[in-house]
């Protein structure tokens, strides 16, 4: 009962803070409305909702994007409205949490913290989808309520800081993929089993922010055994060669380990000797370990540490770390965004090349082919647009600028999310196979492109950097 | 205009809102330590960051090793500046030593073998997994280890136990029995203060009340705390 109690003490106090929030209420309202076509049920190409949203009924790929979905999605909410429910570590419990004086547990918190987010963006959703649409209530209520209920536990992973953004990223992927796997198995189907599923998920996405995270770096800990010092040369020299080893220091061995599964996946399933969706597999494991260099410039994470409050970091503590250096801000900044640019190339080109070699043994012809032969083109070449995006949004939250970092980050989110919809949206308008179709949505990415990247970029300039430094 | 000076400040004008810090003509001799006391808010973290380059001035002219700190980032490779909120990579201890090694010339790691002896680190620990105290001292030894020419410290006895002080004391004075080099330290700690300092430069309200020897100002009969008081600077 006091759990209860706690929890609609933490409910009462946050629902204040959305309300007054115009950028959290904001987030939660455009949450919602995208929600009428992107919420976790089957997406049909009609942009219609599915009664039966079971993943896996309309093939593995739809499966798939369904995971992905439901995985990300809730990050953008997550990200802009939490509260800081729990702090997760030995040391930062206290000093992460949102009010840390009121005598609220942080699974309340958590669990609040989700509940709030969800509650809001649904009740936009239903509003506008019975608005717009010629849906019924009972359906409109029914989906609503079923796709809610599912991102409740995902939304509460997100909720919870977590002591790396390894472990920030990959507990609600867990979550993700147990929900996916009870609803395509048909245990959410009645309210009973839905019920249950949601709160084993909350209370396992709850109990994994206590795991502590692994120790990949091996190889530093024996060599550290005594302190070594490197040879010191030009600071500028230093820090041009700094951008492309100290990244790879610790995840170097895992990168190239991972990228040969994925290589071996690849010819194994050119020759029809991998399981259906292995080679997705084999991408979704190299994927998760080149992100871990990918969000770590210059080898140190104390930009996404800043944005996911960890050992108490603060938004901008990357550039205040290298500001008592002898290497300007600006300088600094513009190596991130290089490598931003360039380890965000190699997660996409890779995959490209290696689908498109697969394409070309399989099926004879070079193409970016799944495996029914069909083209994957028009998903992944216009992707490419979010590499600039993401080096934009990675600057942005190196420098600890606030609003250039929830535009991109934002912005980067849609274009993950929306585009694919936004080019069914427009099909559904102007017809299939229209030159018009794909004008419109290349502007549409263009468009997100320019507001996730073009922002940053002034931060590059020399001088830009006085307030965030100071 | 003194051979050996490290710092000329003329006319300074450092602005952060409604708050105004000037430095009217003030200069720092190479082998001497400075204590810079005041109360709170008295502007003394914001000359520290000004003269580190991490603030730009709004009027008059600084100086520091003969190069504009703002302007001209090359200072810092004979600047050392600690402040208890600066933050450090998040990596091993002897991972950040090494990975900041890199960047100073003048890096010493004999000096930082002793200092991880004196201030009792393990190069193996995680930096986030220090304490509050063992986190300061880890920010004293990456300000000192390349045996910069000008030191500059803002309250670095935060969260220090009583060894942890006197091992900081200690290294202090040891940097300026090179007359080369000089520390400029700020501290709530005046005894700490009072102890190391040749010369005492007390801010109150962003103006300079004081500025002497520590000995002449302070006198034989009463004692730093005591002076403050006197001077009206004590917060």
């Amino acid at each position: 009962m006091r759990a209860v109690g706690s929890f609609f003490v933490h409910l009462s106090l946050r629902a204040r803070w959305v309300i007054s929030s115009p950028s959290a209420l904001l987030t939660l309202v455009v949450f919602g409305v995208a929600g009428v076509f992107f919420w976790p049920a089957a997406w049909a190409p009609s942009h219609e909702l599915l009664e039966t949203p079971a993943p896996f009924n309309e093939g593995w790929q739809l499966g798939m994007l369904w995971v992905m979905w439901l995985y990300m999605w809730p990050m953008l909410p997550a990200m802009v409205c939490r509260g800081r429910a729990s702090g997760g570590g030995s040391r930062n419990s206290l000093s992460t949490l949102a009010s840390p004086a009121i005598p609220v547990g942080r699974i309340p918190r958590a669990v609040a913290e989700a509940v709030l987010m969800i509650v809001v963006a649904a009740t936009v959703r239903a509003v506008v989808a019975l608005g717009v649409g010629d849906l019924t209530l009972p359906f409109v209520f029914k989906a609503t309520v079923w796709g809610a209920a599912l991102m409740l536990p995902v939304a509460t992973s997100y909720t919870l800081n977590a002591r790396g953004l390894n472990v920030y990223m990959l507990r609600p992927l867990v979550i993700s993929v147990l929900v996916t796997a009870a609803a395509a198995v048909r245990l959410t189907d009645h309210w009973l089993g839905l019920i249950a599923v949601v709160v084993a998920g909350c209370w396992l996405a709850v109990r994994l922010v206590d795991l502590e995270e692994p120790d990949l770096g091996w190889r530093s800990r024996f060599l550290l055994k005594e302190y070594r010092s490197r040879p010191a040369g030009d600071p500028l020299v230093r820090l041009r060669l700094d951008t492309w080893t100290a990244p790879l220091e610790t995840w170097g061995p895992w990168i190239a380990g991972s990228a040969t599964i994925f290589v071996a996946a690849m010819l194994l399933d050119a020759h029809g000797m991998l399981f259906e969706w292995g080679f997705f597999a084999a991408f979704e494991v190299y994927l998760i370990i080149v992100l871990q260099v990918v969000f770590r410039p210059l080898g140190s994470n104390l930009a996404m540490e800043g944005l996911v409050g960890k050992h108490g970091a603060k938004r901008g503590d990357f550039l205040r770390a290298w500001s008592v250096m002898p290497v300007s801000p600006h300088r600094v900044l513009r190596r991130v965004w290089l490598h931003g640019i360039v380890f965000g190339l190699m997660t996409w080109l890779l995959p490209v090349a290696l689908l498109g070699v697969r394409s070309l043994v399989r099926f004879g012809e070079l193409g970016l082919l799944d495996s029914d032969g069909d083209s994957l083109s028009v998903i992944i070449l216009p992707s490419a647009a979010f590499v600039p995006m993401f080096a934009g949004f990675l600057v942005a939250a190196c420098a600890g600028r606030k609003l250039e970092t929830a535009v991109s980050g934002i912005t980067l989110v849609l274009g993950v999310h929306t585009t694919l919809i936004f080019r069914s949206v427009m099909q559904g308008i102007l017809g299939r196979g229209s030159l018009l179709v794909d004008v419109v949505s290349l502007s549409y990415v263009g468009l997100l492109l320019v507001a996730a990247s073009v922002p940053p970029l002034l931060l590059l300039r020399a001088g830009a950097m006085r307030d965030a430094v100071s | 205009m003194p051979v050996r000076e490290l710092i000329r400040a003329q006319g300074v004008e450092i602005r952060r809102g409604r708050f105004v810090l000037r430095l009217d003509d003030w200069w720092l001799e190479a082998g001497q330590v400075i204590g810079l006391v005041g109360p709170n808010g008295a502007g003394k973290t914001t000359l520290l960051e000004a003269l580190a380059g991490l603030r730009p001035i709004d009027a008059g002219e600084l100086m520091v090793l003969s190069r504009d700190p703002w302007r001209d980032p090359t200072v810092r490779a004979e600047l050392g500046f600690m402040s208890d909120d600066m933050p450090v990579f998040s990596m091993r201890v002897g991972q950040l030593l090494r990975h900041l090694s890199g960047y100073y010339a003048s890096w010493d790691a004999e000096l930082v073998e002793t200092l991880l002896e004196r201030f009792k680190l393990d190069p193996a620990d995680k930096v986030h997994k220090l304490s509050k105290g063992q986190g300061t001292r880890l920010r004293l030894i990456t300000a000192m280890a390349f045996r910069p020419r000008l030191l500059l410290l803002d309250e670095p006895a935060t969260g220090l136990d009583v060894g942890g002080r006197r091992s900081l004391l200690e290294s202090v004075l040891e940097i300026v029995r090179d007359p080369e080099r000089s520390v400029m330290i700020s501290s709530h700690l005046l005894t700490d203060v009072e102890r190391v300092s040749d010369r005492l430069l007390v801010v109150d309200d962003g103006r300079v009340v004081q500025e002497g020897p520590t000995d002449r100002l302070v006198g034989a009969h009463r004692t730093l705390e005591e002076a403050l008081i006197d001077w009206g600077a004590a917060g």
